[in-house]
Protein backbone atom coordinates (compact mmCIF):
# COMPACT_ATOMS: atom_id res chain seq x y z
CA UNK A 1 0.00 0.00 0.00
CA UNK A 2 2.74 2.62 0.68
CA UNK A 3 4.48 1.32 -2.50
CA UNK A 4 1.61 2.20 -4.33
CA UNK A 5 1.15 5.65 -2.50
CA UNK A 6 4.89 6.71 -3.63
CA UNK A 7 4.55 5.53 -6.63
CA UNK A 8 1.03 8.01 -7.18
CA UNK A 9 2.39 10.55 -5.71
CA UNK A 10 5.99 10.24 -8.23
CA UNK A 11 3.41 9.64 -11.13
CA UNK A 12 1.63 12.73 -10.11
CA UNK A 13 4.82 14.85 -9.36
CA UNK A 14 6.24 14.09 -12.90
CA UNK A 15 2.73 15.03 -14.19
CA UNK A 16 2.52 18.37 -13.05
CA UNK A 17 6.40 18.97 -13.96
CA UNK A 18 5.72 18.00 -17.54
CA UNK A 19 2.11 19.92 -17.60
CA UNK A 20 3.93 23.14 -16.19
CA UNK A 21 4.17 25.77 -18.98
CA UNK A 22 7.05 27.55 -18.93
CA UNK A 23 6.53 31.12 -16.74
CA UNK A 24 8.55 33.77 -17.32
CA UNK A 25 10.61 35.19 -14.58
CA UNK A 26 11.58 38.77 -13.51
CA UNK A 27 14.42 39.91 -11.37
CA UNK A 28 15.82 43.19 -10.92
CA UNK A 29 17.91 45.05 -7.90
CA UNK A 30 17.00 49.18 -7.43
CA UNK A 31 18.65 51.22 -5.19
CA UNK A 32 16.98 54.96 -4.02
CA UNK A 33 18.17 56.95 -1.80
CA UNK A 34 18.61 60.94 -1.15
CA UNK A 35 21.51 63.33 0.14
CA UNK A 36 20.39 66.52 2.15
CA UNK A 37 21.86 69.99 3.97
CA UNK A 38 19.90 71.82 6.41
CA UNK A 39 19.45 75.00 8.22
CA UNK A 40 17.83 75.07 11.07
CA UNK A 41 16.90 77.68 13.80
CA UNK A 42 15.49 76.45 17.11
CA UNK A 43 13.96 78.55 19.55
CA UNK A 44 12.82 77.81 22.65
CA UNK A 45 9.43 78.96 23.86
CA UNK A 46 10.26 78.81 27.23
CA UNK A 47 12.74 81.55 27.64
CA UNK A 48 13.80 82.66 23.84
CA UNK A 49 17.02 81.04 23.51
CA UNK A 50 18.34 79.98 20.07
CA UNK A 51 20.08 77.51 18.97
CA UNK A 52 21.63 77.45 14.94
CA UNK A 53 22.94 74.54 13.65
CA UNK A 54 23.55 73.42 9.95
CA UNK A 55 24.84 70.17 8.28
CA UNK A 56 24.99 67.77 5.55
CA UNK A 57 23.00 64.72 5.63
CA UNK A 58 22.58 61.05 4.62
CA UNK A 59 19.56 60.71 4.37
CA UNK A 60 19.00 57.39 3.18
CA UNK A 61 20.08 54.64 1.11
CA UNK A 62 17.67 51.75 -0.07
CA UNK A 63 19.14 48.43 -1.83
CA UNK A 64 15.72 47.49 -3.45
CA UNK A 65 15.17 43.74 -4.77
CA UNK A 66 12.26 42.65 -6.76
CA UNK A 67 11.61 38.93 -8.58
CA UNK A 68 8.54 37.58 -10.05
CA UNK A 69 7.44 34.47 -11.74
CA UNK A 70 3.93 33.81 -12.97
CA UNK A 71 1.70 35.28 -10.38
CA UNK A 72 4.40 34.91 -7.28
CA UNK A 73 6.36 37.95 -6.05
CA UNK A 74 8.85 39.18 -3.74
CA UNK A 75 10.38 42.74 -3.03
CA UNK A 76 13.05 43.49 -0.14
CA UNK A 77 14.29 46.65 0.73
CA UNK A 78 16.87 47.26 2.72
CA UNK A 79 17.29 50.84 4.66
CA UNK A 80 20.72 52.38 5.78
CA UNK A 81 19.80 55.73 7.36
CA UNK A 82 20.74 57.84 10.13
CA UNK A 83 19.42 58.13 13.51
CA UNK A 84 19.58 60.67 16.36
CA UNK A 85 22.89 59.42 17.64
CA UNK A 86 24.90 59.97 14.21
CA UNK A 87 24.98 56.25 13.92
CA UNK A 88 24.29 55.03 10.38
CA UNK A 89 21.05 51.74 11.28
CA UNK A 90 20.53 49.37 8.98
CA UNK A 91 16.61 48.18 8.71
CA UNK A 92 14.61 45.38 6.80
CA UNK A 93 11.70 47.92 5.81
CA UNK A 94 9.59 45.81 3.79
CA UNK A 95 10.54 41.84 2.73
CA UNK A 96 7.31 40.95 1.14
CA UNK A 97 6.34 37.71 -0.48
CA UNK A 98 2.51 38.41 -2.47
CA UNK A 99 0.38 36.02 -4.42
CA UNK A 100 -1.99 37.48 -6.38
CA UNK A 101 -5.10 35.38 -7.11
CA UNK A 102 -6.84 38.27 -9.49
CA UNK A 103 -7.56 41.69 -9.59
CA UNK A 104 -9.92 40.78 -6.70
CA UNK A 105 -7.63 39.07 -4.54
CA UNK A 106 -3.66 39.69 -3.55
CA UNK A 107 -2.28 37.91 -0.38
CA UNK A 108 1.37 39.69 1.11
CA UNK A 109 3.02 37.75 3.51
CA UNK A 110 6.33 39.58 5.55
CA UNK A 111 6.77 42.55 6.63
CA UNK A 112 5.04 46.10 4.85
CA UNK A 113 4.02 49.04 5.36
CA UNK A 114 0.77 49.30 7.18
CA UNK A 115 -2.11 50.22 5.16
CA UNK A 116 -2.96 53.38 6.72
CA UNK A 117 -4.64 56.43 4.87
CA UNK A 118 -2.37 57.09 1.73
CA UNK A 119 1.10 58.51 2.35
CA UNK A 120 2.25 55.25 4.21
CA UNK A 121 1.96 53.13 1.68
CA UNK A 122 2.08 55.52 -1.84
CA UNK A 123 5.62 56.38 -0.59
CA UNK A 124 7.68 53.87 0.99
CA UNK A 125 10.97 55.20 3.36
CA UNK A 126 13.51 54.87 0.68
CA UNK A 127 12.04 56.66 -2.21
CA UNK A 128 12.51 60.40 -1.46
CA UNK A 129 13.15 61.16 -5.31
CA UNK A 130 9.49 60.37 -5.27
CA UNK A 131 8.16 62.60 -2.49
CA UNK A 132 7.00 66.34 -3.18
CA UNK A 133 8.55 67.32 0.31
CA UNK A 134 12.21 65.96 1.43
CA UNK A 135 10.79 63.42 4.25
CA UNK A 136 7.32 61.51 4.91
CA UNK A 137 5.25 64.06 7.39
CA UNK A 138 5.76 62.67 10.94
CA UNK A 139 2.68 60.70 11.27
CA UNK A 140 4.65 57.71 9.43
CA UNK A 141 8.05 59.08 9.54
CA UNK A 142 10.31 56.31 10.74
CA UNK A 143 13.07 57.72 11.64
CA UNK A 144 14.30 56.94 14.66
CA UNK A 145 10.88 55.15 14.95
CA UNK A 146 8.90 58.13 16.01
CA UNK A 147 6.08 57.89 13.69
CA UNK A 148 2.65 58.59 15.34
CA UNK A 149 0.84 55.98 13.21
CA UNK A 150 2.20 51.43 13.28
CA UNK A 151 3.95 52.64 10.29
CA UNK A 152 5.08 49.01 9.42
CA UNK A 153 3.91 45.80 10.32
CA UNK A 154 4.29 42.29 10.21
CA UNK A 155 1.91 39.73 9.27
CA UNK A 156 -0.29 39.12 6.53
CA UNK A 157 -2.11 41.38 3.91
CA UNK A 158 -4.88 40.83 1.78
CA UNK A 159 -6.19 43.52 -1.00
CA UNK A 160 -8.07 43.47 -3.93
CA UNK A 161 -10.46 45.65 -6.10
CA UNK A 162 -14.12 44.58 -5.40
CA UNK A 163 -16.06 43.02 -8.54
CA UNK A 164 -18.84 45.35 -9.02
CA UNK A 165 -19.33 49.39 -9.69
CA UNK A 166 -16.77 48.95 -12.23
CA UNK A 167 -13.88 47.64 -9.88
CA UNK A 168 -13.60 51.08 -8.02
CA UNK A 169 -13.92 50.35 -4.36
CA UNK A 170 -10.67 48.13 -2.89
CA UNK A 171 -10.11 46.98 0.43
CA UNK A 172 -7.09 46.24 3.05
CA UNK A 173 -6.93 44.00 5.36
CA UNK A 174 -4.24 43.56 7.93
CA UNK A 175 -4.12 40.82 10.37
CA UNK A 176 -0.57 41.62 11.87
CA UNK A 177 2.12 40.88 14.99
CA UNK A 178 0.96 44.30 16.34
CA UNK A 179 2.63 46.99 18.19
CA UNK A 180 5.41 46.15 20.99
CA UNK A 181 5.86 47.28 24.46
CA UNK A 182 7.22 50.81 22.63
CA UNK A 183 6.61 52.58 18.80
CA UNK A 184 10.66 51.49 18.25
CA UNK A 185 9.84 48.15 19.04
CA UNK A 186 8.31 46.35 15.48
CA UNK A 187 7.26 42.59 16.37
CA UNK A 188 9.35 41.57 13.68
CA UNK A 189 10.24 37.99 15.15
CA UNK A 190 7.05 37.30 16.92
CA UNK A 191 3.90 38.59 18.67
CA UNK A 192 4.79 39.18 22.13
CA UNK A 193 1.21 39.18 23.76
CA UNK A 194 -0.31 36.90 20.90
CA UNK A 195 -3.30 39.11 20.21
CA UNK A 196 -3.33 40.17 16.09
CA UNK A 197 -3.72 43.62 14.95
CA UNK A 198 -6.33 43.86 12.06
CA UNK A 199 -6.69 46.78 10.04
CA UNK A 200 -9.06 47.64 7.23
CA UNK A 201 -8.92 50.36 4.78
CA UNK A 202 -11.96 50.55 1.91
CA UNK A 203 -11.22 53.28 -0.51
CA UNK A 204 -13.39 54.17 -3.84
CA UNK A 205 -11.54 55.66 -7.26
CA UNK A 206 -13.22 57.63 -9.96
CA UNK A 207 -11.26 59.64 -12.64
CA UNK A 208 -7.97 59.11 -10.41
CA UNK A 209 -9.64 61.06 -6.84
CA UNK A 210 -9.19 57.96 -4.32
CA UNK A 211 -11.15 58.48 -0.63
CA UNK A 212 -10.59 56.15 2.28
CA UNK A 213 -11.36 55.39 5.71
CA UNK A 214 -9.01 53.19 7.99
CA UNK A 215 -10.12 51.04 10.97
CA UNK A 216 -7.55 49.56 13.40
CA UNK A 217 -7.44 48.18 16.83
CA UNK A 218 -4.60 46.12 18.45
CA UNK A 219 -3.66 45.21 21.76
CA UNK A 220 -0.59 46.94 23.40
CA UNK A 221 1.52 44.52 25.97
CA UNK A 222 2.76 46.08 28.80
CA UNK A 223 5.77 47.70 29.78
CA UNK A 224 7.44 47.29 32.93
CA UNK A 225 11.14 49.08 32.91
CA UNK A 226 11.06 49.65 36.68
CA UNK A 227 10.99 53.01 36.29
CA UNK A 228 7.31 54.72 37.13
CA UNK A 229 7.84 57.45 35.59
CA UNK A 230 7.89 55.55 32.22
CA UNK A 231 6.14 52.07 33.20
CA UNK A 232 2.65 51.02 31.22
CA UNK A 233 1.71 48.61 33.61
CA UNK A 234 -1.25 47.50 31.58
CA UNK A 235 -2.35 46.43 27.88
CA UNK A 236 -3.58 49.15 26.33
CA UNK A 237 -6.24 48.96 23.44
CA UNK A 238 -5.25 51.02 20.39
CA UNK A 239 -7.92 52.10 17.87
CA UNK A 240 -7.12 54.28 15.04
CA UNK A 241 -10.08 56.23 13.27
CA UNK A 242 -8.89 58.16 9.47
CA UNK A 243 -9.63 59.02 6.22
CA UNK A 244 -8.07 60.13 3.70
CA UNK A 245 -8.70 61.89 -0.52
CA UNK A 246 -6.12 61.73 -2.73
CA UNK A 247 -5.38 63.67 -5.91
CA UNK A 248 -2.24 62.64 -7.64
CA UNK A 249 -2.44 62.67 -11.69
CA UNK A 250 -0.45 64.98 -13.57
CA UNK A 251 -0.41 68.35 -13.17
CA UNK A 252 -2.19 67.80 -9.74
CA UNK A 253 -0.87 66.76 -6.15
CA UNK A 254 -3.84 66.72 -3.56
CA UNK A 255 -3.17 64.46 -0.41
CA UNK A 256 -4.99 64.95 2.95
CA UNK A 257 -5.43 62.71 5.78
CA UNK A 258 -6.58 62.47 9.19
CA UNK A 259 -6.87 60.43 12.07
CA UNK A 260 -8.26 59.64 15.45
CA UNK A 261 -5.97 57.65 17.81
CA UNK A 262 -7.28 56.37 21.07
CA UNK A 263 -5.02 54.12 23.49
CA UNK A 264 -7.93 53.02 25.99
CA UNK A 265 -6.34 51.45 29.56
CA UNK A 266 -8.26 50.02 32.53
CA UNK A 267 -8.06 53.62 34.36
CA UNK A 268 -7.66 55.98 31.24
CA UNK A 269 -8.23 57.02 27.18
CA UNK A 270 -5.93 59.01 25.82
CA UNK A 271 -6.58 60.67 22.37
CA UNK A 272 -4.66 62.06 19.85
CA UNK A 273 -5.64 63.89 17.05
CA UNK A 274 -3.10 64.03 13.86
CA UNK A 275 -3.62 64.85 10.38
CA UNK A 276 -1.48 66.20 7.32
CA UNK A 277 -2.11 68.09 4.04
CA UNK A 278 -0.14 68.41 0.57
CA UNK A 279 -0.63 70.06 -2.19
CA UNK A 280 1.60 70.81 -5.50
CA UNK A 281 1.29 71.62 -9.01
CA UNK A 282 3.61 70.98 -11.86
CA UNK A 283 4.81 73.08 -14.39
CA UNK A 284 7.12 71.27 -16.65
CA UNK A 285 9.91 69.38 -14.30
CA UNK A 286 9.20 71.75 -11.67
CA UNK A 287 6.59 71.49 -9.13
CA UNK A 288 6.23 73.87 -6.33
CA UNK A 289 4.54 72.48 -2.92
CA UNK A 290 3.35 72.72 0.35
CA UNK A 291 2.59 70.54 3.46
CA UNK A 292 0.85 71.50 6.52
CA UNK A 293 0.96 68.67 9.94
CA UNK A 294 -0.31 68.91 12.75
CA UNK A 295 -0.90 66.81 16.02
CA UNK A 296 -2.60 67.22 19.30
CA UNK A 297 -1.65 64.89 21.86
CA UNK A 298 -3.39 63.91 25.26
CA UNK A 299 -2.49 65.32 28.95
CA UNK A 300 -1.40 64.34 30.53
CA UNK A 301 0.88 62.47 28.20
CA UNK A 302 -0.10 59.61 26.57
CA UNK A 303 1.68 56.45 28.29
CA UNK A 304 2.83 54.48 25.08
CA UNK A 305 4.63 57.34 23.96
CA UNK A 306 6.59 58.27 27.44
CA UNK A 307 9.67 56.33 25.93
CA UNK A 308 9.77 57.41 22.19
CA UNK A 309 10.25 60.87 20.54
CA UNK A 310 6.21 61.00 19.10
CA UNK A 311 5.09 63.68 22.27
CA UNK A 312 8.71 64.88 23.11
CA UNK A 313 8.06 68.36 21.66
CA UNK A 314 4.46 68.51 22.85
CA UNK A 315 1.60 69.48 20.23
CA UNK A 316 2.69 71.08 17.32
CA UNK A 317 1.78 72.89 13.65
CA UNK A 318 3.94 72.81 10.78
CA UNK A 319 4.37 74.14 7.26
CA UNK A 320 6.81 73.28 4.83
CA UNK A 321 6.85 74.93 1.20
CA UNK A 322 9.17 74.21 -1.31
CA UNK A 323 10.26 73.83 -5.55
CA UNK A 324 10.87 70.09 -6.42
CA UNK A 325 12.62 69.82 -9.89
CA UNK A 326 12.49 66.22 -11.97
CA UNK A 327 16.27 66.22 -13.55
CA UNK A 328 14.79 63.20 -15.44
CA UNK A 329 13.73 60.14 -14.81
CA UNK A 330 16.47 59.12 -11.83
CA UNK A 331 17.00 62.49 -9.97
CA UNK A 332 15.64 64.79 -8.09
CA UNK A 333 16.43 68.08 -6.65
CA UNK A 334 14.43 70.00 -3.68
CA UNK A 335 14.82 73.32 -2.38
CA UNK A 336 12.64 73.81 1.28
CA UNK A 337 11.70 75.99 4.02
CA UNK A 338 9.82 74.94 6.92
CA UNK A 339 8.18 76.49 10.19
CA UNK A 340 7.41 74.38 12.96
CA UNK A 341 5.90 75.46 16.37
CA UNK A 342 5.35 72.88 18.91
CA UNK A 343 4.64 73.10 22.88
CA UNK A 344 7.74 73.23 23.46
CA UNK A 345 9.83 74.88 20.25
CA UNK A 346 9.84 76.82 17.12
CA UNK A 347 12.31 75.45 14.70
CA UNK A 348 13.19 77.44 11.15
CA UNK A 349 14.83 75.06 8.44
CA UNK A 350 16.36 75.47 4.96
CA UNK A 351 17.14 72.54 3.35
CA UNK A 352 18.13 71.02 -0.33
CA UNK A 353 18.03 67.68 -1.10
CA UNK A 354 19.17 65.88 -4.07
CA UNK A 355 17.21 62.52 -4.20
CA UNK A 356 17.90 59.24 -6.99
CA UNK A 357 16.37 56.21 -7.82
CA UNK A 358 17.55 53.49 -10.05
CA UNK B 1 -0.57 78.90 -67.30
CA UNK B 2 3.20 79.18 -68.72
CA UNK B 3 5.21 76.31 -69.31
CA UNK B 4 7.73 76.72 -66.86
CA UNK B 5 4.96 77.72 -64.12
CA UNK B 6 2.94 74.49 -65.10
CA UNK B 7 6.01 72.44 -64.75
CA UNK B 8 6.27 74.11 -61.25
CA UNK B 9 3.22 73.00 -60.34
CA UNK B 10 3.07 69.49 -61.16
CA UNK B 11 6.63 69.13 -59.74
CA UNK B 12 5.62 70.71 -56.37
CA UNK B 13 2.38 68.59 -56.36
CA UNK B 14 4.51 65.19 -57.13
CA UNK B 15 6.83 66.54 -54.27
CA UNK B 16 3.69 66.65 -52.45
CA UNK B 17 1.88 63.07 -53.21
CA UNK B 18 5.97 61.81 -52.53
CA UNK B 19 6.22 63.07 -49.16
CA UNK B 20 2.41 62.53 -47.90
CA UNK B 21 1.98 59.10 -49.33
CA UNK B 22 5.29 57.51 -48.27
CA UNK B 23 5.52 57.63 -44.67
CA UNK B 24 3.44 58.13 -41.77
CA UNK B 25 2.77 60.95 -39.94
CA UNK B 26 4.96 62.21 -37.27
CA UNK B 27 3.93 60.53 -34.16
CA UNK B 28 1.43 57.66 -35.76
CA UNK B 29 1.87 54.87 -32.73
CA UNK B 30 -0.06 51.77 -31.97
CA UNK B 31 -0.60 49.59 -29.16
CA UNK B 32 -0.34 45.90 -29.92
CA UNK B 33 -1.47 42.63 -28.10
CA UNK B 34 -1.30 39.17 -27.71
CA UNK B 35 -4.09 37.84 -30.09
CA UNK B 36 -5.34 35.90 -27.50
CA UNK B 37 -6.17 38.45 -25.47
CA UNK B 38 -9.65 39.79 -26.00
CA UNK B 39 -9.42 43.46 -25.13
CA UNK B 40 -9.90 45.01 -29.11
CA UNK B 41 -9.92 48.11 -27.62
CA UNK B 42 -9.37 50.44 -24.73
CA UNK B 43 -9.83 54.28 -23.40
CA UNK B 44 -7.04 56.53 -22.32
CA UNK B 45 -7.98 56.17 -18.43
CA UNK B 46 -8.01 51.95 -19.34
CA UNK B 47 -4.19 52.24 -20.97
CA UNK B 48 -2.87 54.56 -18.32
CA UNK B 49 -4.17 52.08 -15.63
CA UNK B 50 -2.59 49.44 -17.43
CA UNK B 51 1.24 51.36 -17.90
CA UNK B 52 1.51 52.49 -14.38
CA UNK B 53 0.15 49.10 -12.75
CA UNK B 54 -3.89 50.37 -11.65
CA UNK B 55 -4.89 47.46 -13.66
CA UNK B 56 -2.92 43.88 -13.00
CA UNK B 57 -5.58 41.87 -15.47
CA UNK B 58 -7.04 42.16 -18.88
CA UNK B 59 -11.32 41.49 -18.84
CA UNK B 60 -9.96 37.63 -20.37
CA UNK B 61 -8.20 37.33 -17.32
CA UNK B 62 -4.73 37.40 -18.89
CA UNK B 63 -1.82 39.26 -16.84
CA UNK B 64 -0.83 42.60 -17.82
CA UNK B 65 2.87 42.15 -18.70
CA UNK B 66 3.43 46.17 -20.04
CA UNK B 67 6.79 46.24 -22.81
CA UNK B 68 8.36 49.57 -22.82
CA UNK B 69 10.64 51.48 -25.31
CA UNK B 70 13.73 52.87 -23.74
CA UNK B 71 13.93 56.09 -22.72
CA UNK B 72 14.15 59.04 -25.69
CA UNK B 73 12.47 56.75 -28.21
CA UNK B 74 9.67 58.59 -30.12
CA UNK B 75 7.20 55.84 -28.30
CA UNK B 76 7.69 56.70 -25.09
CA UNK B 77 6.97 60.54 -25.82
CA UNK B 78 4.08 59.60 -27.92
CA UNK B 79 3.50 57.26 -24.97
CA UNK B 80 3.76 59.48 -22.05
CA UNK B 81 1.79 62.82 -23.99
CA UNK B 82 -1.19 60.58 -24.72
CA UNK B 83 -1.48 58.76 -21.04
CA UNK B 84 -0.38 61.64 -19.02
CA UNK B 85 -0.22 64.88 -20.88
CA UNK B 86 3.39 64.99 -20.05
CA UNK B 87 6.95 64.23 -20.54
CA UNK B 88 8.34 60.87 -20.41
CA UNK B 89 10.48 61.80 -17.31
CA UNK B 90 7.06 61.86 -15.45
CA UNK B 91 5.48 58.78 -16.89
CA UNK B 92 8.68 57.32 -16.31
CA UNK B 93 8.87 58.33 -12.84
CA UNK B 94 5.36 57.57 -11.96
CA UNK B 95 5.99 53.67 -13.14
CA UNK B 96 9.26 52.99 -11.40
CA UNK B 97 7.30 54.53 -8.34
CA UNK B 98 4.95 52.30 -8.71
CA UNK B 99 7.38 49.17 -9.20
CA UNK B 100 9.24 50.52 -5.94
CA UNK B 101 5.81 50.33 -4.16
CA UNK B 102 5.36 46.73 -5.31
CA UNK B 103 2.02 47.85 -7.85
CA UNK B 104 3.64 46.90 -10.26
CA UNK B 105 5.87 44.60 -12.49
CA UNK B 106 8.69 46.11 -13.77
CA UNK B 107 8.36 46.32 -17.39
CA UNK B 108 10.46 45.07 -19.76
CA UNK B 109 12.56 46.79 -22.20
CA UNK B 110 11.53 46.85 -26.20
CA UNK B 111 14.27 48.28 -27.85
CA UNK B 112 12.41 48.16 -31.15
CA UNK B 113 8.85 47.48 -33.15
CA UNK B 114 10.59 43.79 -33.79
CA UNK B 115 11.18 43.23 -30.57
CA UNK B 116 7.86 45.08 -29.07
CA UNK B 117 6.17 42.21 -31.46
CA UNK B 118 8.01 39.56 -30.20
CA UNK B 119 7.84 40.35 -26.64
CA UNK B 120 3.89 40.81 -26.97
CA UNK B 121 3.61 37.29 -29.09
CA UNK B 122 4.87 35.31 -26.16
CA UNK B 123 3.31 37.19 -23.39
CA UNK B 124 -0.79 36.29 -23.41
CA UNK B 125 -0.88 39.80 -21.39
CA UNK B 126 1.71 41.62 -23.23
CA UNK B 127 0.64 45.18 -24.52
CA UNK B 128 3.58 47.97 -25.92
CA UNK B 129 3.83 50.55 -28.97
CA UNK B 130 5.07 49.94 -32.19
CA UNK B 131 4.83 52.95 -34.98
CA UNK B 132 1.82 52.85 -37.34
CA UNK B 133 4.05 51.42 -40.31
CA UNK B 134 5.05 48.27 -38.51
CA UNK B 135 1.38 47.74 -37.52
CA UNK B 136 0.55 47.19 -41.01
CA UNK B 137 1.73 43.88 -40.89
CA UNK B 138 1.66 41.91 -37.69
CA UNK B 139 2.22 38.39 -37.83
CA UNK B 140 0.43 35.35 -36.65
CA UNK B 141 -0.76 35.85 -32.87
CA UNK B 142 -0.58 39.57 -32.45
CA UNK B 143 -2.99 41.87 -32.92
CA UNK B 144 -3.38 46.04 -32.69
CA UNK B 145 -5.56 47.32 -29.62
CA UNK B 146 -7.47 50.08 -30.81
CA UNK B 147 -6.89 53.11 -28.96
CA UNK B 148 -9.82 55.59 -28.21
CA UNK B 149 -8.25 58.77 -27.40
Amino acid sequence: MKRLILISACCAAAALSFGRRAVAQEFSVGTYGAIEYNATRTVQRADSSATTTNGFNLASLDLFLRGSMGNWSFLSEVLFDVDRGNDISIDLDRFQLSYEVGDWLKITGGRFHTSLGYYNTAYPQGGAVYLLPMDRPELVDQHDNRSILPASTVGLNFHGKLPFAQQRFSYDLDVANGRGVQSDDLANGGDINNQKMFNLRLRYEINGLIMGVNGLIDWIPPRNNMDPATDQLNTLREQILGAHIAYVEHPWHLIAEGYHIQHVGPDQTQRTLAGLTELGYTVGQVTPYARYEFARFPSPPDVFWLTTFQQSRGNYNAVSTGIKIVANENFAVKIELEWNRSDLNTEYRAGTQVAFGF
Amino acid sequence: MSQPGAKIGIAATLVLVLFAGGRASAGDFVFVRNAANDTAQAGKDEMRDVFTGKKGTWKGGQKVEVGLSPSGSAEIKWLAQELVGASEDILLAKIKQEVFKGDMKKPATVGSAAECIAFVKKSAGGVCVVDADSAKSLPDGVAVLKFNK
